[in-house]
């Protein structure tokens, strides 16, 4: 019966359907194979690679309102939902701040200190795919999406794999990418198959 | 409208209804694509309770256009809220006395 449980179970399994198009996946396993080409062939590139990212999350978000929410209908959520997603908008910023300063201090540690870094440098390389894997734990802990966790452990063991395998962060990144999209590719072909038709309201 | 001798409100107890409220309740207002996407209920169905709703004051219906696309929003109104809220309460005192 609707008791104040199931409303709770009801409000977030409509949130996390109104994100089950894959789009934004898709864009997040793209933006990481475009960081991973950088850092693997375009060096150079590689410190401004996920500015293209940043620059293209706008439009993406505008793209996917435009073929989304024809299928599945236009929502405005609860002042608690939205304060939520605030929040966790925040959370995330302030995380992506956390990581730039400990990239940073990574790099300022291992060159220009005397200090013993044979550990640190080892694990450098699974840093940003560990990082990135940490925050989309935390954005699946916050959102309630619960595909974030699956996101999260595939980053995880990308960042063990590059570590074993003595690589640098590209090739973790760019698989990790590889899969994300995969999922995400699958997503969207399910979304658009299931919600062929466009209803008028 | 309520309530016959046992209390529950049947404009809201109606299984389609109840669903239609429930969706509703946990967002602040949502187009008929959504509603229909969300219950499964064929489009002269929910236009049909819709109405009843609206006639009840549960629910408010804004008409306007997204482009050149007809949208039809509703949203839950306070006697609505407060309605389902009673509803709820009263079940629960039904069901769970304890």
């Amino acid at each position: 019966m609707t008791n104040q449980h199931d409303l709770k179970a009801l409000e977030q399994e409509a949130f996390s359907n109104a994100y089950s198009d894959g789009i934004f996946d898709l864009f997040v396993g793209i933006s990481l194979i475009w960081i991973g080409v950088a850092w693997l062939w375009l060096p150079d590139l590689a410190g401004l690679a996920g500015i293209l990212p940043a620059v293209f999350i706008v439009p993406m978000i505008e793209i996917r309102k435009r073929l989304v929410e024809p299928k599945i209908g236009y929502v405005k959520w609860s002042d608690a939902r939205e304060s939520q997603e605030r929040r966790t908008l925040t959370q995330m910023l302030g995380f992506g701040v956390l990581v730039l300063a400990v990239g940073v201090g990574v790099f300022f540690i291992t060159t220009q200190t005397d200090a013993d870094t044979d550990v640190l440098a080892n694990v450098v390389p699974a840093l940003p795919a560990w990082l990135l894997g940490i925050g989309a734990g935390l954005f699946g802990f916050v959102s309630g999406v619960g595909r974030a966790f699956w996101y999260a452990a595939i980053l995880s063991v990308a960042g063990g794999v590059t570590i074993w395998l003595d690589q640098g962060p590209g090739v973790g990144l760019f698989v990790s990418g590889i899969l994300i999209t995969l999922i995400a590719v699958t997503m969207v072909v399910s979304f658009f198959g299931r919600y062929k038709t466009v209803e008028a309201s | 409208m309520t309530e016959p001798n046992n209390g529950i409100d049947r404009l809201i107890h109606e299984p389609a209804r109840l669903t239609l409220v429930a969706n509703l309740y946990v967002v602040d207002s949502a187009d008929f694509t959504y509603l229909s996407r969300r219950t499964g209920l064929t489009d002269g169905n929910i236009s049909s309770h819709m109405t009843r709703l609206e006639d009840a004051d549960y629910v408010s219906v804004t008409k306007t256009f997204e482009g050149k696309r007809p949208r039809t929003t509703y949203k839950l109104t306070t006697t609505g809220r407060k309605a389902f809220d009673k509803y709820r309460n009263h079940l629960t005192g039904i069901l769970d006395p304890n």
